[in-house]
């Protein structure tokens, strides 16, 4: 691991400390909710950073297609696949916050319905390259599936302000009556976003790194192969 | 709306879900991670074997 790389993950373990701390004490408690509400800071913290995360793999997928460099395909795919754990997130605590406050784990609206369709085709997406064989056709198959897929986030954003929809209206960039209004309710959300960002960087280093070793291994493997004959 | 006694089981479920999806991933990436590095390796020995040059 690079220097960088470690004061990266130490910036964001003190970070996602912060978040925790202002969450779950600081943070008063919703007059209505209760303190179930605190689930919140993470369900919507953990789902900009992925909705970055499919926006990368818009970017990459582009490059991909314009220049044909592989490295773009890799970058695309490892976002791909930290954007669809962090949507992974949202669909499970989004449920179980849903139980106590709507009174049911999941309701077929539009947000949760298009959430849900978004993290099957990421879910596609990054498993994809598994069951085509063509070596060539993998990666521009992929970056067309990434761009889709990403083109979906802006809908999934806007789908409770187009639709009446069970899921609350949106918090950030919302309307003049939605939002939070209590500072530390701010800190908190402020804190979960920058936490979650930050590990979404770290991982995606991560994961670049790796593919970068396994396009390493491909090359060794094949001049093993020619020499050892196996 | 469940009676506020039950709202701490669920918050204290979905901080759960959240901790265990972002460590099952960093563990398949770090599992992953190492067992690449151990092929690089060893594919690495087996050329030096050969008296081959393991640079790019």
């Amino acid at each position: 691991m690079s220097l960088k790389d470690k004061l990266l993950f130490a910036l964001m373990f003190v970070v996602m400390q912060l978040a925790l701390v202002w969450a779950l004490a600081i943070a008063p408690p919703d007059k209505l909710q209760g303190d179930v509400q605190r689930i919140f800071y993470f369900h919507l913290g953990s789902i900009w950073p992925g909705f970055l995360a499919f926006f990368y793999v818009l970017y990459g997928s582009i490059r991909y297609l314009v220049s044909r460099d592989l490295i773009w395909d890799r970058k695309s795919l490892v976002s791909g696949e930290i954007g669809l754990v962090f949507c992974s997130i949202v669909l499970t605590t989004g449920p179980v916050w849903a139980k106590p406050t709507w009174g049911v784990y999941w309701a077929w609206d539009a947000r949760l319905t298009s959430t849900l369709v978004l993290w099957l085709v990421f879910f596609f997406y990054v498993n994809l390259r598994n069951y085509i064989d063509d070596e060539s056709k993998r990666p521009r198959v992929s970056a067309v599936l990434g761009i889709v897929g990403a083109l979906m986030v802006p809908f999934v954003y806007m789908s409770t302000r187009i639709f009446e929809t069970q899921h609350p209206k949106p918090v950030i960039m919302g309307d003049a009556d939605s939002g939070i209004r209590d500072p530390n309710m701010n800190i908190a959300l402020y804190l979960s976003l920058a936490a979650f960002t930050l590990l979404y960087i770290y991982l995606w280093r991560l994961g670049v790194q790796q593919m970068l070793t396994k396009d390493r291994l491909k090359k060794l493997r094949g001049r093993l192969l020619r020499l050892e004959g196996f | 709306m469940e009676s506020s006694s039950n709202h701490m089981f669920y918050l204290v479920a979905a901080y759960t879900l959240v901790w265990i999806m972002v460590s099952a991933y960093v563990l398949i990436l770090s599992k992953r991670n190492q067992e690449l590095k151990d092929q690089v390796k060893d594919f690495e020995t087996r050329l030096r074997k050969q008296g081959v040059s393991i640079e790019d």
